[in-house]
């Protein structure tokens, strides 16, 4: 039997409560006979051409049939079919019709069978089964989900295959529901009217068919659909969804390409399908996508986590070198303490001391106002409204830079010269003069600390294209050009291979050009230029670092001081709150 | 307080500004104090005064530059660097009293393996300085 083509032709029969001939798949002519009982479809006969090839299994049937069609007076009928068993294919529409007859009697006499077995009572027998199937369906649906995973059950599918293709006729009947399970395993719902331990029925000779066929279905099982295997797909279900049965059916296909096959299969029957569907898969995308969503924002999380703790460790280093730096002169300056208390320390170096206190305490002050800008959180650590500019007389400024490096200039033999020519208008400048100093003092720390003892150091400025150019020109280790502008950023510090000394917290330079910035200017390296000879296993080189300003016609930052507290910036020099005389 | 009149000391720091004191209250002790800013001046120094090398050394073990000077292997600090040179290149005896913030004990206890080397932690006093120097010129070595 063909499920195939077979079950649809069953359904046909049973919606239209008469025989049904067709062409099944394998080409041969076939006719189904619905069995009703009370309005419902019990099952379907079918009957049809068929090739002998077993026709000793033919036989004990045949006889059967003959003794029925001898007992109903449907012998020539019976004789039509015989011989167009056969040759079904060539029957002519009068000989169909015969056939038809035939077997429309068969299932009459079926039916007067079952319902004489019923009793009076079988019209409301039947509406009694309908009503428990009903009140059975969630107890089979338990069932069902109870049998899932057992052993054996995948296994099934083979044989149920066999019965399915049975039930295709009883799928009509009193609400069989099939669940075709979206997830790869179906779940045959079966709330069939015929009870199968009802025993009355059981012994009828006339409903062994459908008996046997509920035995073998023996309750509810799982089975997995194979995608593209003829059935139990599309046609059983289609033709239920046509008879707007109460079916549930979950669509079940490997991918979405053949689950729009079936839903193209079904839209013909069902045109809400597709949109039901749509909606359904677009609420499934969007829970997919939320998760997915989801999964990114934790990934992200993780991410965030692991920076947070690798800028932690990077803040504890930090912090470490801000302790050993700011230790270290604070060390000094106790030496010196006791060296003043030492009453065998000589008194003429007695004398120097409070210079080179004082000079320690510049550096620290130095090194504590950068940290101080460092340390802010923000984009732009020095806002413009917190600089106050003034004219400045830039040839003094850089004097009183070189003289505060004097004490560590010396210390590091090395010598700064300051270069300003008085003739140019770049004898003026409006700058904040304590942030401005703080910028070039960095600098020139910087190449007193990395240029080689001996050399000199030279501050020059001058104009250039309405700007003030400052430069400062050290000797000593060239700076590859990669690092040209990374020497500008927080924290960072030379190459140890090409430094002396890496000392120090990597945010002078850094707090410098911060500074320009907000001045309206812009701190570079200039050039690194190679001089020819070495110094040990250094190759020397002349660097120059410059910060240019908008000229003097121009003031570098405008509006009034915001107010300061202690911490809102760096200390400021004596005698800035006003223009300094030329 | 050990006697240190007359003592020829090299004192190796990076940060000679900051070492004044100590370096001034050595001199005020009566010793005459060289100072190198980095280990490749120390070794210069010391292979040019070969034949008369200074009484005691002052090395600052922290000299980060990390790179040996000759062969640019990685060290992990160029005071060990010296340290080592001193004493399988230069075959030099000087007694060394290492200044050092790091308290990795592995560490010390190598540069301590030397019977003529001696640590002094940083931050130190003169005094203290004094006293170390004294026990490595004349007396056995302390951990410190």
């Amino acid at each position: 039997m063909c499920a195939h083509c077979d079950s649809g032709a069953a359904v046909r029969a049973a919606r239209f409560c008469e025989p049904v001939d067709y062409w099944c798949d394998w080409g041969l002519r076939d006719i189904a006979v619905p069995i009703l009982l009370h309005g419902f479809s019990l099952g379907t006969i079918f009957c049809g051409q068929k090739a002998l090839d077993n026709e000793a299994e033919d036989a004990a049937g045949i006889d059967k049939l003959k003794k029925f069609a001898q007992d109903n007076g449907l012998t020539a009928e019976l004789s039509t079919l015989l011989d167009l068993r056969t040759n079904a294919d060539k029957a002519t529409v009068e000989q169909i019709r015969q056939m038809k007859g035939f077997l429309w009697a068969t299932s009459q006499a079926i039916s007067r069978a079952v319902t004489s077995r019923l009793g009076q009572s079988s019209g409301e027998r039947v509406q009694a089964l309908r009503a428990k199937i009903e009140e059975r369906r969630d107890e089979i649906r338990h069932k069902l989900s109870a049998l899932a995973g057992r052993p054996g059950i995948d296994d099934f599918w083979e044989r149920f295959k066999g019965i399915l293709e049975s039930l295709t006729d009883l799928l009509d009947c009193l609400g069989i529901a099939v669940c075709l399970s979206y997830n790869g395993r179906a779940d045959l719902v079966c709330s069939h009217g015929l009870p199968i331990k009802d025993k009355s029925l059981k012994s009828l000779p006339e409903t062994s068919i459908l008996t046997s066929t509920l035995e073998r279905l023996d309750g509810l099982q799982r089975f997995r659909v194979e995608p593209g295997r003829r059935q139990p797909d599309c046609i059983i279900c289609k033709q239920v969804l046509s008879e707007h049965r109460n079916v549930h059916i979950i669509l079940y296909a490997k991918s979405r390409l053949e689950l729009d096959k079936y839903l193209h299969l079904f839209a013909f029957f069902d045109p809400s399908l597709p949109a039901r569907y749509n909606l359904l898969l677009h609420q499934r995308e969007r829970q997919l996508s939320r998760i997915m969503s989801e999964t990114v924002n934790l990934y992200w999380l993780l991410e965030q986590q692991q920076t947070l703790k690798s800028k932690l460790k990077e803040k504890d280093e930090y912090l470490r070198n801000v302790f050993h730096e700011v230790k270290q002169p604070l060390h000094s300056i106790v030496a010196y303490c006791h060296n003043l208390a030492d009453p065998d320390f000589p008194h003429e170096r007695k004398q120097r001391i409070p210079r080179y206190v004082v000079e320690i305490g510049k550096h620290i002050s130095m090194m504590l106002g950068c940290l101080e800008y460092a340390s802010r959180g923000e984009r732009d650590i020095i806002r413009q409204d917190e600089l106050r500019a003034a004219a400045t007389n830039l040839s003094k400024m850089l004097i009183d830079c070189a003289i505060d490096m004097q004490g560590y200039s010396e210390q590091r033999k090395a010598k700064i010269h300051v270069e300003v020519n008085t003739t140019d208008p770049a004898g003026k400048i409006y700058v904040d003069k304590s942030a401005f100093q703080m910028a070039i003092g960095n600098v020139l720390f910087n190449a007193v600390k990395y240029s080689v003892p001996l050399t000199p150091i030279t501050v020059a400025a001058k104009r250039e294209n309405n700007r003030t150019v400052i430069t400062v020109t050290s000797t000593g280790v060239g700076i590859p050009k990669d690092l040209w502008e990374r020497v500008f950023e927080r924290g960072f510090r030379v190459d140890e291979a090409t430094s002396y000394s890496q000392s120090g917290l990597g945010i002078g330079l850094f707090v410098t050009r911060e500074i320009m910035r907000a001045m309206g200017g812009h701190a570079y390296i200039k050039e690194s230029e190679p001089l020819g000879w070495r110094h040990g296993q250094f190759a020397l080189h002349r660097n120059v670092v410059a910060l240019d300003l908008p000229g003097p016609d121009a003031p570098a930052s405008g509006g009034k001081r915001a107010a300061r507290g202690p911490a809102d910036g760096p200390p400021r020099n004596k005698g800035n709150e006003e223009d300094d005389p030329e | 307080m050990p006697n240190l009149q007359g003592l020829r000391v090299l004192f190796v720091d990076d940060e000679p500004f900051l070492m004044r004191p100590t370096i001034e209250a050595l001199e005020a002790k009566g010793c005459t104090v060289d100072t190198a800013e980095n280990g490749t001046e120390a070794l210069e120094y010391l292979k040019a005064n070969n034949s008369n090398p200074p009484d005691l050394v002052v090395l600052d073990l922290m000299m980060p530059g990390g790179t040996d000077i000759d062969t640019d292997d990685q060290e992990m600090t160029t005071g060990i660097v010296v340290f080592r040179r001193i004493r399988e290149e230069l075959r030099l005896e000087v007694p060394i009293v290492i200044s050092t913030v790091i308290t990795d004990r592995d560490l010390l206890m190598t540069l301590e393996g030397d019977s003529k080397t001696a640590l002094v932690q940083k931050p130190y006093t003169s005094a203290r300085l004094f006293d170390v120097m004294g026990e490595v010129l004349h007396g056995p070595r302390r951990d410190r």
